[in-house]
């Protein structure tokens, strides 16, 4: 074996081992305070009014309902009093609009 | 406050974990806080069939194998941009990390063998890393990959082989031009 290999299979040796003596690191100061505070923005706020807009299904499901009490309350309208809401207007119509060829009400006034 | 007491309990164990496996002491921190998450979510979960350090220690040291997975991807779209022209290669994880824990007269020999480690299949990494840097015994090790001790000992022959070629080779390029 030359002089370089035998240096090589040392310094392989050396770096195996320059871990048996190694120290264990702390975590850094303040750890729990900076997890505290990451969990409050991200597990704990998740608890909040507005949760369901990051949740899918839920926002999907109250956008659903929303759609159906929509248009159930077109059909109500739709079905309620044809016949009458159509006198009714017309009532209100002349009340309030004359006709655009009626000028009578002028010499009324005078 | 149970939850505060089992954060500082095994905060030292988890970072000095994930900064073995990740080398990068803001993303051992960021990790190590992911750890703690996942706990606080899944403890309900949690059966008493192994014990809670070991149920951290692999939560530990799958989080540290999504973050290197991820990392890599990054490395491998980086490299691709790179080849367009539009992007300069992430430094922050280049090889010249050194272990706080190391004592300073082995700096060298532990840089070299931490970038070997990195070389390593996930499995003798975890191993690996468990065993050297944690100072966890084979047994416990085993419980953590939930694997047979045996298993446990073959991972760290293969690793220690590999280790060597890997340095062999390192030594042979980088020393004694």
């Amino acid at each position: 074996m030359s002089q370089k290999e035998t240096h090589i299979e040392s310094k392989i040796e050396e770096s195996l081992k320059s871990l048996d003596s190694i120290e264990r690191v702390n975590a850094p100061d303040f750890f729990y305070t900076r997890l505290q505070a990451r969990m409050e923005a991200e597990v704990l706020g998740q608890s909040n009014k507005f949760f369901w807009i990051g949740n899918l299904r839920l926002s999907m499901a109250v956008m659903a309902l929303v759609l159906i009490l929509n248009f159930m309350s077109l059909l109500m309208i739709d079905f309620s009093g044809n016949g009458q809401n159509t006198d009714d207007l017309s009532t209100l119509s002349s009340e309030y609009f004359s006709p655009t060829d009626d000028y009578n009400y002028l010499n009324n006034q005078q | 406050m149970a939850f505060q007491a089992l954060v500082r309990t095994y905060q030292n164990k988890v970072f000095n974990t994930c900064l073995g496996m990740l080398r990068d002491v803001e993303d051992a921190e960021e990790c190590a806080q992911d750890v703690f998450i996942e706990v606080y979510k899944s403890v309900e979960g949690f059966r008493e069939e192994a014990k809670l350090s070991t149920w951290i220690y692999r939560i530990a040291t799958t989080k540290c194998l999504e973050r290197i997975r991820k990392r890599k991807a990054k490395k491998r779209f980086a490299f691709l941009s790179s080849l367009s022209g539009d992007h300069k290669p992430d430094s922050k994880y280049l090889s010249n990390f050194v272990h706080p824990g190391v004592q300073m007269e082995q700096n060298e020999n532990a840089r070299a063998l931490f970038n070997a480690i990195e070389k390593l299949s996930e499995n003798q990494r975890v191993a690996f890393t468990l065993h050297k840097i944690e100072g966890l015994p084979y047994e416990e090790i085993a419980e953590v990959l939930n694997v047979s001790l045996s298993s446990v000992e073959s991972l760290m022959f293969r690793a220690k082989q590999n280790l060597k070629k890997l340095l062999k080779s390192y030594y042979e390029k980088n020393f004694l031009e």
